[in-house]
């Protein structure tokens, strides 16, 4: 009896590994960007092609890392979160503040780090018991940050800083590893963990998915979106650490501006969706590389500033063209499948 | 049954009451503290210096209300911006009213490109604007050189388009309100303008009742465009300058002003008369600070302070009146 398969509906995915799929998979169309950059790179300036030429790259680009990979946990939610730059400003601020006062280096560096969690907790919870739609929040939230750095520094910069920032960002592991792209994979692995093993992202794409779906079925959507918040946050706190490192260790009021929109910017090549509930942390990961070779090599290749912005431009909706006509053709690709597999029953 | 409500639970149930007390607050801070911008040629000032917000707010009400947003708006000024005042330095003879529709057909053909991709590609509104937006601000840089443009570079004919009173009142002034006036009543009354409304509310649902979604979101997005390009003409006839960086996060602003006005984020609800109010709150907030000696500094984060609050309480207020209009339904069933 061939009716009795129909009893119980088969929800088990079962698609096992294939190395078809795999090599189609968004990740490795954002490998192969990455490859076709260097490819051209080379060709262009084969003289200015070397390991050095790599390391600054990659130096140059991690400061935006860790914006990048709390962006991936808010995007999540189908949030957003614009205030992270005027965020990272402020827990550098707090950092620089308390190295002017005589406190040592560590204490000062967690205080850094507490600053951008009281300020992710202050978005959080606008946006989670108030209710406030997170644009509006972090948008408002973002100019009352930067307004009080502005206050506090006025026109001042701190110099002040630890002395492990300026080595962080610059300095290469046995000559060759940047210290900064070691502790982007480390928090990418923990970022990894976190969303794709652990309950707690599990409990994320539920939330992105369909909020009131989560609720009811016993997650406490409030206190998870503000954890979420917070990490970002704290996440905002350890970026402020490379920002200010590759700044050369001094921070002023009106630096970093635009960093927020890179992160979201980078998050989306990377194959996230703004509208919640899916993506994956190496998407993010890989672009994040993608965006630092990207503007350096046009840089190389003599391209200022401003121009180099079409071309991030153009990059950026051609990816989201080609991620969109994927899903579309995919989803026909399934609708088709099973429609076949109706008209055989 | 009762149908009639008191004038006073009529005002607290609106939408924009939170709205309001914070307004009449501030003012009535106003009046202790810096009287003098209760002078008329300040409060007309005020306004005329912050007439490029009032615009490129109507131009962002357009579309969030279709559910998307648009942050290209800031860039689209910058670039349009740059087009008509380069063009119009190299030939100072032409008419001005050149100037004015080459902004419109430049701005149009950003929007268009908005639309373009939002409305038939079904790229996510906020990623299309941003790729957009370094687009056109790469292309503000190109077509100005990263020159600056001085006042005396500048025709007079062009600077009247913003700054000539006309009965009392600058040029931009009442452009704005045109704009306020027309596209309050192109919203509310006519079919297009209600068509967007039920594509904010739900896009599928409209498209099933037969409304071309992607037709009304292209519309849409393309007159946001138009608006922005406008506006970045009238900077720069305003301001008698240009830099190729001008207009920049003015985007987030002109967001703030419509959520403040009662513009839902989500889209399909909003309305002309809440944005207006939240406009001349916004342009009394910037010139109150403005106006307090030694407080330059804290002009952001009291802006940031007073949006939050003010967003807060009226969604506070917003979420005790659908409470009320629960209530009052099931007490009728």
């Amino acid at each position: 009896m061939a009716d009795n398969n129909i009893k119980t509906r088969d929800l088990t995915v079962d698609e096992g590994f294939k190395l078809g799929d795999f090599l189609k998979s968004w990740e490795m169309v954002l490998v192969y960007i990455l490859v076709i950059i260097n490819i051209i790179l080379s060709v262009v300036r084969p003289d200015l092609y070397s390991l050095s030429t790599l390391q600054s790259i990659i130096q140059s680009g991690m400061d935006v890392s860790p914006l990048v990979l709390g962006m991936v946990l808010v995007l999540m939610l189908g949030d957003i979160d614009v205030s992270c730059a005027a965020v990272m400003i402020f827990a550098s601020m707090c950092t620089g503040l308390a190295m002017d006062h005589g406190v040592p280096s560590i204490i000062a560096v967690l205080l850094g780090l507490l600053g951008g969690v009281c300020c992710g907790a202050i978005n959080g919870f606008l946006v989670a018991y108030v209710g406030m739609p997170a644009v509006i929040v972090t948008i408002s939230s973002s100019m009352l940050f930067r307004g009080i750095v502005e206050i506090i520094l006025n026109v001042n910069s701190l110099k002040n800083f630890p002395s492990f920032y300026v080595s962080v960002s610059w300095n290469n592991i046995a000559g060759f590893f940047p210290v900064s792209l070691l502790l982007f994979l480390i928090m990418g692995a923990i970022f990894i963990y976190l969303l794709q093993k652990s309950r707690f992202g599990r409990k994320l794409y539920i939330i992105g998915n369909n909020a009131t779906c989560g609720q009811y079925s016993g997650i406490d959507v409030k206190k998870t979106k503000l954890i979420v918040f917070m990490v970002m946050g704290l996440m905002s706190g350890i970026a402020s650490i490379l920002f200010v490192g590759r700044m050369g260790g001094s921070v002023s009021s009106s630096m970093g501006t635009g960093y927020e929109m890179n992160a979201i910017a980078t998050c989306v090549l990377g194959g996230v969706s703004t509208n919640g509930g899916k993506g994956k942390v190496y998407g993010p990961i890989i672009a994040t590389l993608i965006m630092a070779f990207l503007t350096y090599t046009l840089g190389l290749m003599n391209i200022d500033a401003n121009n180099r912005k079409i071309v991030t431009g153009i990059v950026l909706i051609i990816a989201i063209l080609i991620s969109n006509f994927r899903d579309s053709s995919d989803a026909k690709k399934k609708s088709l499948i099973s429609a076949k597999a109706r008209e055989a029953k | 049954m009762k149908n009639e409500k008191s004038i006073i639970s009529k005002l607290t149930g609106s939408r924009n009451f939170g709205l309001v007390i914070v307004f009449i607050i501030i003012v009535l801070i106003a009046v202790v503290v810096t009287p003098s911008i209760f002078k008329p040629n300040t409060f007309i000032g005020m306004i005329q210096n912050n007439a490029v917000y009032g615009l490129l707010a109507v131009a962002e009400m357009l579309v969030i209300i279709t559910g998307g947003i648009d942050i290209s708006i800031g860039a689209i000024l910058a670039f349009v911006g740059g087009v008509t005042t380069r063009y119009m330095s190299e030939h100072m003879e032409w008419p001005a009213i050149v100037w004015v529709l080459v902004a419109l057909l430049v701005g149009l053909l950003c929007g268009m490109l908005n639309g373009l991709l939002v409305g038939y590609l079904h790229i996510v509104p906020m990623i299309a604007t941003l790729g957009t937006m370094y687009i056109f601000r790469g292309l503000a840089f190109l077509i100005s050189g990263g020159k600056w443009w001085m006042p005396h570079q500048i025709a007079a004919t062009y600077q009247d388009w913003a700054i000539k009173k006309i009965l009392g009142l600058p040029a931009i002034i009442w452009i704005m309100i045109i704009l306020f006036v027309g596209f309050g009543f192109f919203l509310s009354m006519t079919t297009h303008g209600r068509r967007i409304y039920a594509i904010g509310t739900n896009r599928e649902s409209s498209a099933v009742a037969g409304i071309k979604d992607s037709a009304v979101i292209f519309r849409s997005m393309s007159l946001c465009g138009m608006i922005a390009g406008l506006a970045g003409m009238l900077y720069t006839a305003n301001y008698a300058t240009y830099v190729y960086n001008i207009g920049e996060s003015y985007e987030m602003t002109a967001i703030a002003i419509c959520v403040l006005g009662g513009v839902s984020i989500t889209g399909g609800r909003g309305r002309m008369d809440g944005v207006v109010i939240a406009f001349i709150l916004m342009s009394f907030i910037t010139q109150f600070i403005s106006l307090l000696p030694g407080l330059s500094v804290w002009s952001n984060a009291i802006q940031g302070a007073i949006i939050i609050g003010a967003v807060g309480l009226n969604f506070f207020t917003i979420r005790q009146a659908e409470k009320r209009a629960l209530k009052e339904r099931s007490e009728l069933i």
